[in-house]
């Protein structure tokens, strides 16, 4: 098995890269391969079982798209035939169409979602997200923190439906793309992390069907305790 | 700016402001600056300043360098303007103006210590052009606000004015590598024997060249990027700095530094990296403003309360409180090695609640993840308390750490487990605390020594 982690020495922000470690942790002898922003990705000429990309900074987005741009018909085609993947943060707005910045300036994306993201690097959205995803009719849950809102079109295709927070925008009640297999999020967590559940639909859809959770009983623990709180009334979302 | 009529109305009334909220003993520090800046939204840029304005600012260490600072300077008796009781937003530096200047406007204080959050210098430096701007590091810090370092570095940018002097962390090369084309000082502390110790895979803020992308070469790495590097490729990196801490002799209880005038000798107080570069911070900012060494030396005692750790000793036994500022991954990372760094029989208690945000919603833990618990794995203590509304999430981040799970008790309620055995086989006991849990840390630490000295019975 093996698991592409693109621009780790970059796209690690936010504790997103322990999505990562627990999955190491879950798959001991799965490879995983760290290909640095300055090296051609190994997705694009090898068969991979899973891709991930974590949150980076602004200025590190632009470089991952003009890194990215040679290979997005290879990345387009791996979405089709339904490669697991999971872009965390604001790692999803390197895949939409562009994201405009705060001078006015746009940049544009690889065009793989339709999502286009705007930066305002004064206010930062801060707070907690809760959602069905549909596949193991279970709730995620998540954190958001971030500097851009974002207009685009998941009606057909949100990772999440949420109950609680925000989705792409103030005024969306739909989080993420979850296409085929690939899930792209704005929620932090570190996801896998937080929900075990999720984590365990990731394993399988990869084919590691026989491999535990390691320490199952304490995140679903933990798991279990968020969910109470973030289905709270009394509580603010926005934080 | 000059003062006009709008000026003078926003400051009786912030006074007045003042003056009710004392009479009415209400603990609202920010108010009195709300109004003011309501009433008249230019007022920082209009007041009269004292003739020397210091500004602190960084990641971590602002209100230690500007406490030693206050300290330094009162001693000297040139008690300055300080906001360490109104706070370093905006709404704070304008309180503490208003508590000290008269109903003219005018300042007795001749000198000014401020310190600000990073975030709000974009603003502030407008109004108020600091004679020194001291920046101590800069990390990822609260995702609220600081986000990460690049996000700040290039809010300094835009907020240094082109006239202040810089006094800067020659260890961190961000900060170093601010505003290129002002005067500077720098400051670091030389490699020591302990700066081998980090652990494997701890976080960087700095891992490539900001000029060039070249991944940098580290000679050592104290921490995070703060050490020493140069870029392979091109000419960033590490440069000698003005004002060095040649050697932290723990034996000798002495701290060699070197300055521009010579070599000093101190008395070392405090056993932390953190206190280590708050106190040379503060020291390199008293000299260049032509203070004595001396004074430095006669004030050493009264330091004491600045340092991140208080220790009490009881019979052979240490229990030791040590500020682990919460949603801080650097700050915790650094008091969690300071646990990993005892040898002899320990054990730790976790107090790192945001209880702000625990009263309201619930607190996004994704820092938990950028902070070093794996220090908790290598020499681990005999038990590990963690208290508090995310004691569920800490366990798990402790065992996905490899912190074995016997070792782990977890307690919701802020309760008292001082009656708890293993208090009494250890050597040293770390109550670990963010700032809004000092006040439970005091108290267990109380029970504890109490329990230690046999007056308490299980």
């Amino acid at each position: 098995m093996i698991i592409e982690i693109l621009f780790p020495e970059y796209a690690n922000l936010f504790g997103d890269m322990s999505n990562m470690r627990y999955l190491q942790a879950c798959l001991p002898d799965a490879t995983f391969v760290r290909t640095p922003l300055t090296q051609t990705p190994y997705f694009a000429n090898h068969k991979i079982d899973l891709l991930y990309m974590g949150p980076m900074t602004e200025r590190v987005q632009q470089r991952a798209i003009l890194a990215l741009m040679p290979f997005v018909d290879r990345l387009q085609h791996l979405i089709d035939i339904g490669v697991p993947m999971l872009f965390t943060g604001n790692a999803p707005e390197v895949l939409g169409k562009q994201i405009i910045l705060e001078n006015g300036n746009s940049v544009h994306g690889l065009g793989l979602l339709d999502l286009t993201a705007k930066q305002d690097l004064f206010h930062r959205y801060n707070g907690l997200a809760l959602g069905r995803f549909a596949p193991i009719h279970t709730d995620v849950v998540g954190f958001k923190s971030q500097f851009t809102s974002a207009v685009g079109n998941n009606a057909d295709c949100p990772f999440l439906k949420l109950e609680r927070g925000i989705g792409l925008n103030r005024h969306s009640r739909t989080e993420g793309f979850f296409k085929n297999r690939l899930i792209a999020t704005s929620l932090l967590g570190p996801l896998l992390v937080l929900n075990p559940a999720l984590t365990r639909w990731l394993l399988d859809e990869m084919g590691a069907t026989d491999k535990p959770l390691v320490h199952e009983e304490a995140l679903t623990d933990a798991y279990m305790r968020r969910l109470a709180e973030f289905c709270d009334p009394q509580i603010d979302v926005e934080t | 700016m000059r003062k006009n009529a709008r000026f003078f109305l926003a400051l009786w009334t912030a006074k007045l402001t003042a003056l009710t909220l004392r009479l009415f003993h209400r603990d609202r520090p920010h108010l009195p600056g709300s109004v003011a800046a309501k009433l008249c939204p230019d007022f920082l840029s209009r007041i009269t300043k004292p003739a020397t304005v210091i500004a602190v600012t960084g990641t971590n260490g602002k209100t230690a360098v500007c406490r030693i600072l206050v300290d330094l300077l009162t001693a000297d008796g040139q008690a300055p303007l300080h906001n360490l009781d109104t706070g370093n937003l905006q709404g704070g530096i304008l309180s503490a103006f208003l508590k000290n200047c008269t109903l003219g406007g005018r300042f007795r204080q001749s000198v000014a210590v401020l310190e600000i959050d990073e975030r709000s210098t974009v603003h502030i430096f407008k109004c108020i052009s600091p004679d020194w701007i001291v920046i101590t590091n800069l990390f990822r810090g609260s995702f609220k606000r600081s986000v990460h370092s690049e996000f700040i570095a290039s809010l300094l940018e835009k907020a240094i004015p082109a006239d202040a002097k810089l006094i800067l962390n020659g260890d961190d090369l961000i900060v170093r590598s601010l505003s290129p084309a002002n005067r500077r000082i720098t400051f670091g502390i030389a490699k020591q024997p302990q700066d081998d110790r980090l652990l494997p895979g701890s976080m960087c803020d700095l891992f490539a060249c900001p000029r060039c992308n070249t991944k940098l070469k580290y000679e050592f790495r104290r921490y995070n990027h703060i050490g020493r590097a140069h870029c392979p490729n091109c000419s960033f990196g590490f440069e000698p700095v003005d004002y060095e801490t040649v050697r932290v002799d723990e034996q000798a209880k002495t701290v060699l530094l070197r300055t521009p005038k010579g070599e000093l000798t101190f008395p070392l107080i405090g056993s932390t990296v953190t206190d280590h570069y708050n106190l040379l911070t503060a020291s390199t900012v008293w000299l260049e403003l032509g203070g004595s060494p001396s004074r430095i030396t006669r004030s050493l005692p009264s330091l004491f309360a600045h340092l991140t750790e208080s220790v009490r000793y009881v019979k052979g036994k240490r229990v030791t409180c040590l500020l682990s500022k919460g949603q801080n991954p650097t700050a915790c990372s650094r008091a969690f090695d300071q646990v990993r760094q005892e040898r002899a029989s320990k054990a730790a208690i976790l107090l790192l609640d945001h209880l702000p945000d625990a009263a309201h919603s619930s607190e996004n833990i994704s820092w938990l993840y950028d902070t070093a618990f794996e220090h908790f794995a290598d020499n681990p203590p005999e038990r590990i308390f963690v208290i508090g509304h995310r004691s569920a999430d800490i366990r798990v981040r402790l065992l996905l750490a490899g912190v074995p799970d016997d070792r782990i008790r977890c307690e919701q309620e802020y309760a008292d487990y001082s009656d708890d055995p293993v208090f009494l086989q250890v050597k040293h006991t770390f109550i670990l605390y963010d700032r809004f849990t000092k006040d439970y840390a005091d108290a267990l630490q109380e029970r504890l020594v109490a329990r230690l000295n046999g007056e308490v019975t299980p």
